[in-house]
């Protein structure tokens, strides 16, 4: 951790290179809409970009962005958030995920079985699918690594299980 | 469905997402929606300076007519008068704390992040408690005010009626918004914090 960029422009860089998809990921897991999704892939990118002056190379730089995202995702507010975009909109569209249309629907369907798990489970589960060790899990959330544990356990089932009903309901 | 399926379809999505083209034009209107949040609070910050000052100037400025009044009247006009200026300065420190403290702890766990905007929530609603004391006082300096500068007995009851009015409607409109702020946004945005947090306390 020692070849820590210093300068949060040169950080900025490296996370938007490195870390665009963490950032995207987070906005499709906490919105319904494509309007709020932009709505809130904004809002992470100022919520980083704000936070990078702090960084001082004591976590990976991944930890942080995510940390700063889900954070950013959970105390996001749909209704204020409208408000503020309409006051500072500047024109950025959230990037796609997948390359093809097919894989675009798929994951879709992911997405919203996501959506229907409580909030902090749906921070659980991205980062768990993103392959986060628990150690960075806890870093992330403040949780123990066992209570992440728990949790994931309880969460993989209850996403498996909505997972089924849905592929039934098709 | 077994979760390797949810992983793999998880996989489906791109390992590098592309970033957006010219990074220093994003840069740039990142730096630009942040200052305009920063104007924002700045102009609420010398709003509340301009109405500290305002209040000074407006007492001064009605000194002579108020110490026409019997005594206990001054009184009362002066402590309403210092007690509205402290509250303004109190509000006036409070808010700036807390932008300090949200930019301050940005990145910490969220755990600590959603303690923090909870503090700051509930912050917010012990203010506007508050304000339901203030704004009738504010009324009633407002009320005394009136009636001191221009008394019944001078411009007549439908000349201070009128008056009476309107401050009531000025201060029962300020009233409702706040009312309206507290209702619908602080209060559920504490429960939807209180919700998360508990979600994230339980075992």
């Amino acid at each position: 951790m020692s070849d820590v960029p210093s300068r949060p422009e040169d950080l900025f860089a490296e996370v938007c290179r490195d870390h665009t998809g963490l950032m995207v990921k987070t906005a499709h897991a906490f919105t319904h809409s494509a309007a709020d999704r932009d709505d809130l892939y904004q809002e992470i990118l100022v919520s980083v970009w704000q936070a990078l002056p702090q960084f001082k190379g004591q976590a990976k730089l991944s930890t942080y962005v995510y940390r700063v995202a889900h954070s950013c995702a959970l105390n996001w507010k749909r209704s204020r958030q409208r408000y503020r975009h309409k006051l500072d909109r500047f024109a950025l569209e959230t990037p796609e995920l997948t390359a093809s249309p097919e894989q675009r629907e798929r994951v879709a369907w992911l997405y919203a079985r996501i959506h229907q798990l409580p909030p902090v489970d749906r921070t659980l589960i991205l980062l768990h699918l993103d392959k986060l060790s628990y150690a960075d899990m806890a870093e992330v959330t403040g949780l123990t690594e066992s209570n992440i544990g728990v949790r994931l356990h309880r969460i993989k089932q209850q996403l498996t299980k909505l997972s089924e009903e849905s592929s039934h309901e098709i | 469905m077994k979760f390797e399926d949810i992983e793999s379809t998880w996989g489906l999505q791109q390992p590098v997402v592309p970033a957006p083209a010219d990074l220093n034009a994003l840069r740039r209107q990142l730096t630009a929606k942040l200052g305009q949040r920063r104007r924002l609070l700045v102009i609420g910050i010398v709003a509340c300076v301009i109405g500290l000052v305002a209040m000074q100037a407006v007492f001064i400025a009605n000194l002579y007519a108020v110490r026409q009044s019997p005594p206990w009247t001054f009184a009362v006009h002066l402590l309403l008068n210092q007690g509205l200026n402290f509250a303004l300065l109190f509000e006036l420190v409070r808010t700036i704390r807390r932008h300090r403290r949200l930019a301050g702890g940005r990145a910490d766990s969220i755990r600590a992040v959603l303690e923090l905007s909870l503090r700051n929530v509930a912050d917010q609603i012990w203010e506007y408690r508050f304000g339901r004391w203030i704004i009738p006082a504010l009324m009633g300096s407002a009320l005394l005010s009136a009636y001191l500068n221009n008394p019944v007995s001078r411009v007549g009851w439908d000349a201070f009626a009128w008056r009476a009015a309107s401050i009531v409607a000025v201060f029962g409109l300020i009233a409702l918004l706040a009312w309206r702020h507290y209702r619908y946004r602080l209060q559920p945005e504490q429960d939807r914090l209180k919700a998360t947090l508990a979600e994230l306390q339980e075992g």
